[in-house]
């Protein structure tokens, strides 16, 4: 076994579906693992990839786990990664990306006292924003469900100073204001505070000002409720491919969990067969405004595929253009 | 037919490459691998995850069964492919007990368990899976199963060695040898019977396989996998009797390059 100067040490919590990271050693960890209750959590495809570079020790009830343990982990549908999707994680990993569960929010931990003392470091009109509010889709379907809300992990101590009746999307870049929210889904959000929501998440400014405001996806919590969040977006049917399995963000050494922005593509796992434009559009509208892909597996081969639905060579004088270049061929 | 009854010369890469091939056959190795101590596998959606350790790493290797997972992470040059080529992650430093993933093709799998019966196939449970409950969890994970098995089963048995050929856009590929030592003669696409297809229906399509095999230096060669009855029962591996093979070998002709007198020359590239 190699011996590598700095290695991390995880705990398997079987409830959760993700490994607590126990000791924390060396830089990787700023763009790998989720912040919940101010501790570290990776799911179980970041914990194999490590554990194969020899980066980490995975624990199971203070025991050492063996390759093929952490391996059968892997493998379990529950736990929301398959294996094609976990030689896509690490083929992805090797080359530098960033990936993360779609739509799982990287941290929900607040540096800041207030929320959110947004400045107007970014500059926002929402009133005027009359976009959809596309809600990430584990908050949707935890709401479509049931109409409990539920949140894994207890956000009392972090949710204090927050008030709980706002929404916020995660990536920004399709957040607004929704007064119909209230409408779909019968919660009480009406008093959305009206400063709240950022249309334009400027990736250039996430550092400024916008350091201290951190993304929350929360509908409407109420703190006395033991509530959980879904942090491994488990799939509704395994088989169907409407929704992507990954946010990728290309390899940046200053990716900060605060402020993430929003990811380069989503990507999609592929089922058997190429997606139909149907699909294709459904595809478009969940991943809301954000590039995605697919990619396909096949006997340890992994090519990822974009599908665009706009061609170029459309123009505003078309017509006109068209009929002269048919005319020039006769 | 394929390349036994017509004398093919086969293309090697580099000037002992031939040497080399003839001092290691696939027999040999087939052989080698008869003898070993079965390891275990389990299913990892559409592909096969066994642990080996080295000895048996290397085995797979010459034998061209699976990849070993993880990959290399740094490929190696390719101005002199070696062989038998080097197994990422097993050291010859480290004890001879390091094990390491290897992962197989559902073709692969199911033919080292059932024909060669050189590997057991497990559930979850560490239940061991008989050959029929095998075959009905292959059915299931992969449409064509059947068609497929019949084909790849049909090659592999006259030692040829068979990979996928998804890279190429075709279902396998087919070498006399190691790929380290020999270019890939045949890009196979398995036919579903001879009625018309769902895939080269058309010569479009015909024109379009023609042109990535010869740009790939291949030949394109058709399997047809029929049913010999109408109503064949698919729940058992020993329906794979109640199928027929054909194969059918499809080369361009091109009069510009073969008015010489002598050796017609069968070329597979597209007019400039």
């Amino acid at each position: 076994m190699n011996f590598k100067k700095d290695v991390s040490v995880a705990s398997w919590e079987s409830e959760k579906g993700l490994a607590e990271v126990t000791v924390k050693k060396g830089k990787l960890w700023c763009s790998m693992g989720i912040i919940r209750s101010s501790k570290l959590y990776c799911n179980i495809e970041e914990s194999m990839y490590l554990a194969g570079l020899g980066s980490l020790v995975m624990l199971n009830d203070e025991r050492i786990m063996s390759d093929d343990e952490i391996c059968s982990l892997l493998l379990f549908p529950g736990h929301g990664c398959s294996w094609a999707a976990y030689q896509t994680f690490a083929y992805l990993k090797r080359l530098g990306y960033i990936v993360g569960r779609y739509d799982v929010l990287w941290t929900t931990s607040r540096k800041q006292e207030k929320f959110p003392s947004l400045q107007s470091d970014v500059e926002t009109d929402l009133s005027s924003k009359a976009e959809e509010l596309i809600l990430p889709s584990n908050t949707l379907k935890s709401v479509v469900k049931s109409s409990s809300r539920e949140v894994q992990f207890p956000l009392s101590d972090t949710m204090d100073e927050v008030n709980c009746d706002m929404i916020l999307t995660r990536t920004g870049a399709e957040s607004s204001m929704n007064p119909s929210l209230e409408e779909k889904y019968g919660n009480d959000s009406a008093s959305l505070p009206c400063d709240i929501g950022r249309s334009n998440y400027p990736r250039e400014d996430s550092e400024a000002g916008l350091e201290d405001l951190q993304s929350l996806s929360v509908l409407n919590l109420n703190k006395d409720e033991d509530t959980s969040l879904s942090v491994l977006n488990l799939k509704k049917d395994e088989d169907t491919c409407d929704q992507p399995m990954f946010d990728v963000f290309l390899p940046n050494g200053r990716f900060k969990k605060s402020v993430p922005g929003p990811p380069t593509f989503r990507l999609c796992m592929s089922s058997n067969h190429p997606p139909k434009p149907s699909d294709i559009r459904t595809m478009e509208h969940n991943c809301g405004g954000v590039p995605f892909k697919y990619v396909v597996v096949e006997c340890g081969h992994i090519s990822i595929f974009s599908f665009d639905t706009d061609i170029p060579g459309r123009s505003k004088q078309g017509e006109g253009t068209l009929s002269r270049v048919q005319h020039l061929s006769y | 037919m394929m390349g036994d009854s017509k004398e093919r010369r086969v293309r090697w890469k580099g000037r002992h490459a031939c040497e080399t091939a003839l001092s290691d056959p696939m027999s040999a190795i087939y052989s080698a691998i008869k003898a070993w101590t079965p390891p275990s596998g389990m299913f990892a959606d559409s592909a096969v995850l066994l642990q080996v350790n080295s000895e048996q790493a290397q085995l797979l290797n010459r034998a061209c069964f699976g990849r070993p997972y993880p990959p290399a992470i740094a490929p190696p040059p390719p101005s002199a492919p070696t062989y038998p080529p080097p197994i990422p992650g097993f050291d010859d430093s480290d004890s001879k007990e390091g094990l390491q993933f290897f992962q197989l093709a559902l073709e692969e799998a199911f033919y080292l368990n059932y024909e060669m019966k050189v590997v057991d196939m497990m559930q979850e449970e560490r239940v061991l899976l008989s050959h029929d409950e095998l075959w009905r969890l292959m059915l299931k994970k992969k449409q064509h199963f059947v068609q497929h098995y019949k084909a790849y089963s049909h090659m592999r048995s006259k030692r040829w060695v068979v990979l996928s050929g998804i890279q190429f856009g075709a279902d396998f590929m087919a070498y006399r040898h190691h790929p380290a030592l020999v270019h890939s003669d045949y890009a196979v696409l398995v036919m579903l019977g001879e009625e018309r297809q769902s895939r080269l229906n058309t010569w479009t399509e015909l024109h379009a396989m023609g042109r990535l095999c010869g740009s790939v230096a291949k030949t394109l060669l058709l399997i047809y996998v029929k049913r010999k009855d109408a109503a064949v029962d698919s729940t058992f591996p020993s329906c794979l009797e109640d199928f027929d093979l054909e194969t059918v070998e499809v080369n361009r002709w091109l009069p510009e390059k073969n008015r010489e007198a002598g050796e017609t020359l069968e070329e597979n590239s597209e007019l400039g």
